[in-house]
């Protein structure tokens, strides 16, 4: 059905880390400019803000210091998204405040210059990133997952830490919030 | 418009929007969305969303590698060793095993004052409770602590006494310093790194979250 087992670590994902093994500080570049994207997509999708990079920084740093407990059963970046997860809970445990609803920001919205000097795709765009935004954060973060990387419901749910038939769920209780937030 | 009567191919199109279907599937879910005006809908609006969601947040990735370089210099082969689960189990019964000799302590001092011995906690000669004096430091992702369980006795021995002279306090509040730091350093290092791959279902850190949460908001 789909291209790629979620099984299977993508062959260039392997050999990459394979040449990191082997010493080759270029292969952790290569790594890590291939992932950093999705995984601050997804640390974004559940609700940091501020501290996005210092996050997806963190989760190779671990990444890499544990990549004896890799053996490819998932994809690394599904592993990567795990380890993300584990880092932005420990620390949102740490400020002892929830941050994971975060409210839609004044400079998320569109402003009156904008919309004047902005094209209609701008606007479009903009209402459709303000209905995600009113999702829960779970939901939010399998949305994401699901649309910009395509994952599959398994994968998302070792990512997420849940199931298969959660994620499906939240998908598309996800997809219909959004839906009718667009025709309102 | 009608609604979609294919659930199964309807769940595709996140698969198809990322270009992750193989062409026969691809050419399925196409021809069914060519039929099916409410799926037709929801892709076009999959292929809006996804630009839209790609673009934030904007991070700088040569930043992060160059940073990330810097924190595990030497590449692989000289990359620093994870605890790994033995390590963990360590500190875990080193933690108990303290805990359990600031017990065996006050019952110890209880002891001496009502004569009476209640329990003890007999430590096998084979496995000593070993703490790292404080003159060797510790790092986090090298703990030197070895213990053994302690194994609980009917009557009061000279554990205390035997506890003292392995190097153990008596009472947890005696710990240097440096071993409480080298303990709770442990302990933090505890967090985030999974052991393995997690099972889909399963939180590595125990916090799954229910089927009945998916319900709806």
């Amino acid at each position: 059905m789909t291209d790629h087992s979620p099984s299977e670590l993508a062959p260039d994902d392997a050999a990459l880390i394979a040449r990191w093994r082997g010493g080759d500080e270029r292969a952790a570049t290569a790594l890590v400019e291939r992932h950093a994207q999705a995984i601050a997509r997804f640390v974004a999708s559940l609700g940091e803000r501020d501290e996005v990079e210092e996050v997806v920084q963190d989760t190779f740093v671990r990444a890499f210091g544990s990549l004896d407990s890799f053996r490819g059963e998932s994809s690394f970046r599904t592993w990567l998204l795990t380890i993300a997860r584990n880092l932005l809970r420990d620390r949102q445990r740490g400020r002892k405040r929830t941050r994971l609803h975060v409210a839609i920001q004044d400079d998320d919205l569109v402003s009156a210059s904008d919309a004047l000097e902005g094209t209609v795709a701008m606007e479009t765009e903009q209402r459709l990133r303000a209905a995600v935004e009113t999702l829960s954060p779970m939901q939010r973060s399998i949305f994401t997952l699901r649309v910009t990387e395509g994952l599959s419901y398994k994968e998302i749910a070792v990512a997420v830490g849940s199931t298969e038939g959660a994620a499906r769920v939240h998908y598309h209780n996800a997809m219909r919030i959004i839906r009718e937030k667009i025709d309102e | 418009m009608s609604e979609c009567t294919n659930g199964a191919l309807r769940d595709l199109l996140p698969e198809l929007v990322n270009g992750r279907l193989d062409a026969e599937m691809r050419q399925r879910v196409e021809a069914h969305v060519a039929a099916c005006g409410e799926c037709a809908d929801e892709l076009a609006l999959l292929r809006s969303l996804r630009p839209a969601l790609m673009r934030e947040p904007v991070i700088d990735a040569q930043r992060i590698a160059a940073a990330v370089r810097a924190q595990t210099a030497g590449g692989g082969s000289r990359a620093p060793a994870r605890a790994g689960n033995a390590a963990r189990w360590k500190v875990a019964i080193a933690a108990a095993a303290l805990l359990a000799a600031g017990a065996l302590g006050y019952a110890a001092k209880v002891h001496r004052g009502s004569g009476t011995p209640d329990v003890a906690i007999a430590q096998p000669a084979s496995a000593p409770i070993a703490v790292p004096p404080a003159s060797a430091p510790l790092h986090a992702t090298e703990h030197q602590v070895a213990v053994a369980p302690p194994r609980i006795a009917t009557r009061a021995a000279s554990a205390p006494t035997a506890l003292a002279s392995a190097g153990v306090p008596e009472n947890v509040s005696d710990l240097s310093d440096e071993q409480v730091r080298a303990l709770t350093a442990s302990l933090d290092d505890l967090s985030a790194i999974p052991d393995a791959e997690p099972s889909a279902g399963i939180d590595p850190l125990g916090a799954s979250i229910d089927d009945a949460s998916a319900g709806g908001r």
